[in-house]
């Protein structure tokens, strides 16, 4: 795996676990404005990370999948292999 | 957060069944309630009989429960609410604050975003180790 991939699935496991720290906080303060915006402004930087990573390297889940001619989801080398490429 | 519950004491909230079984429990003979129970004065079986809740000089005076025989000094010290069996805890934390944020990166190495609730453990084995992701 490179560099700069490698990069991108580092952020997308840190905002991803940002988003989920809002999450558990709005779930007790529902009505809370700063964490609203918090999980808003994560949420859309997540998204984005994984769209350019989606776009760039592949799926991250199968829901990211463009169904084309071959189902990406099994391309990949799986996560155990990457070291090994 | 109201909730009916909130009128009702501690001992209250708790059913019936589970209050009758730890009293049972601290009965006097049960080496293993006594032991967890360290409050619980020393019976004492000469003739100058102290009341295991204060310590003060008894008077004939007996619990309200009936399977019970310790003797008490006074009708206070009957009132099972002053009861010197295990009381049952009661916890209240303050309502988390929205504040004290680590930066998201720093947040995955902590394991929380919020500086409040970081409370690494610290002493024995745990101060040895490091985290590093």
């Amino acid at each position: 795996m490179n560099d700069s991939r490698r990069k991108l699935l580092k952020q997308i496991q840190i905002l991803s676990f940002t988003v989920n720290e809002a999450v558990l906080y709005l779930d007790l303060h529902p009505e809370d404005k700063a964490a609203l915006a918090y999980y808003d402004k994560y949420r859309n930087l997540l998204r984005e990370a994984i769209h350019s990573y989606e776009k760039n390297y592949g799926p991250i889940t199968f829901c990211g999948v463009e169904a084309g001619c071959s189902w990406s989801w099994v391309m990949d080398p799986w996560p155990w292999e990457y070291d090994a490429q | 957060m109201n909730t009916k519950n909130d009128q009702y004491t501690p001992r209250e909230r708790v059913h019936p069944d589970l209050l009758r079984e730890l009293l049972e429990e601290a009965e006097p003979g049960n080496l293993r309630a006594a032991q967890s129970v360290s409050a619980y004065p020393k019976e004492n079986m000469s003739r100058s009989v102290s009341c295991p809740r204060c310590a003060q000089r008894a008077e004939k005076r007996t619990c309200v429960r009936s399977t019970c025989e310790k003797t008490y000094c006074s009708e206070n010290c009957t009132d099972p609410k002053n009861s010197v069996f295990p009381s049952l805890a009661m916890v209240y934390s303050p309502v988390q604050e929205f504040t004290d944020l680590y930066d998201p990166e720093e947040g995955l190495c902590r394991g929380t975003i919020f500086k409040q609730l970081d409370k690494p453990l610290t002493v024995g084995k745990c101060q040895e180790r490091r985290w590093n992701v």
